[in-house]
C-alpha cells in the first residue's frame, strides 16, 4: 500500500515480554490475540519495514482510561440509558480489568513507526 | 486465529457495528470532552497530542496521501488532515462508522474535498499498491 519511503504509525496496546504463563493468561483474558513488542517488531519485519522505532507510552494510557472510567461514573445514568445497562457494565469491567493489568505491568501502550525502503 | 478469539472478535465487531450505528450521545460526547478536551469523535485511547505526535512523525503536508486504517468516526484520521491539509482516506468495517465519519468531514467543507471513505478491513483493503505516503491506525483490533 505504502509508497517507497513511506512510514506506518501507529499506537496499540501489547503485552510485556517475558511474563510467567499465568500473568500471559490474565493478559489474554483482558485483551485477547495481542502480541508482544518483539513479535510486532518481527511482523514489521517480515513484511519488509525497516527503521522499527517504538516509544512507550503506557503511562499516558493508564491515565485515560483512569480517566475514561471516572467520566463514565460520573455520566452512568445517561451512559445506561443510551448503551443499555449490560453494555455499560461490560465496557467499565474492561476498563477495571484493563487498569488491573496496568497496575501488574502485563500491558503497555506503545507508538510504533516503520518505514517502507 | 483459534475459534474463542474468532467469536470473541465477532461479538466485538457487532457491538461495534451498533454503536457506530447509533453514532455517539450527549453523554459519550460529554465524556469525550472530559477525557480527551475535545468534540472530535475520538474512539480509541489516542490522545489530540499523541494524533499531533503522529502527524509530526509522519511529516504530512499538503499533496500527501494518508490511509487512516480502523476510523471510526474518523479518528485520528480527519485531524490529521485537517491539521495538516493532507488528503486521507479513511477506511473502517462498520458501515455506520463509515457513515459517521463522512458526515463529520461533511461539516467542514474544506476537509470534504481532501477525504475519501471507504468501507473495508484493514486485511483487505480495496486499494493498488504505493498508493499512500503514510498509514495509521489506532488501538485497532
Amino acid at each position: 500500500m505504502l509508497k517507497p519511503g513511506g512510514c506506518i504509525a501507529y499506537y496499540n496496546i501489547f503485552v510485556t515480554e517475558g511474563l510467567p504463563e499465568d500473568a500471559r493468561r490474565q493478559a489474554g483474558k483482558v485483551r485477547p490475540g495481542t502480541y508482544t513488542p518483539a513479535q510486532q517488531r518481527g511482523l514489521l519485519r517480515s513484511a519488509g519495514f525497516t527503521r522499527i522505532r517504538e516509544t512507550d507510552v503506557t503511562a499516558e494510557f493508564e491515565r485515560v482510561q483512569r480517566a475514561l472510567y471516572e467520566a463514565a461514573r460520573r455520566h452512568e445514568r445517561a451512559l445506561r440509558r443510551t448503551q443499555g445497562d449490560e453494555r455499560f457494565e461490560q465496557r467499565q469491567a474492561d476498563r477495571r480489568e484493563s487498569l488491573r493489568g496496568l497496575a501488574e505491568g502485563v500491558l503497555r501502550r506503545s507508538l510504533f513507526v516503520a518505514r517502507r525502503p | 486465529m483459534a475459534d474463542a478469539q474468532r467469536s470473541d472478535l465477532a461479538t466485538r465487531l457487532n457491538e461495534f457495528a451498533a454503536y457506530y450505528g447509533r453514532g455517539k450521545s450527549r453523554a459519550e460526547r460529554a465524556v469525550e470532552r472530559e477525557v480527551f478536551g475535545a468534540d472530535e469523535g475520538i474512539n480509541s485511547y489516542t490522545t489530540p497530542a499523541q494524533a499531533d505526535l503522529l502527524a509530526e512523525t509522519l511529516a504530512l503536508r499538503p499533496g500527501l496521501r494518508l490511509l487512516d486504517i480502523g476510523a471510526g468516526f474518523g479518528w485520528p484520521g480527519l485531524y490529521i488532515a485537517r491539521k495538516t491539509r493532507c488528503e486521507a482516506v479513511l477506511v473502517d468495517i462498520p458501515a455506520g462508522a463509515i457513515r459517521s465519519a463522512a458526515a463529520r468531514a461533511y461539516r467542514r467543507r474544506p476537509l470534504w474535498r481532501r477525504c475519501t471513505f471507504a468501507r473495508a478491513s484493514g486485511l483487505h483493503l480495496p486499494f493498488r499498491s504505493r498508493s499512500f505516503d503514510a498509514v495509521v491506525h489506532s488501538d485497532v483490533l
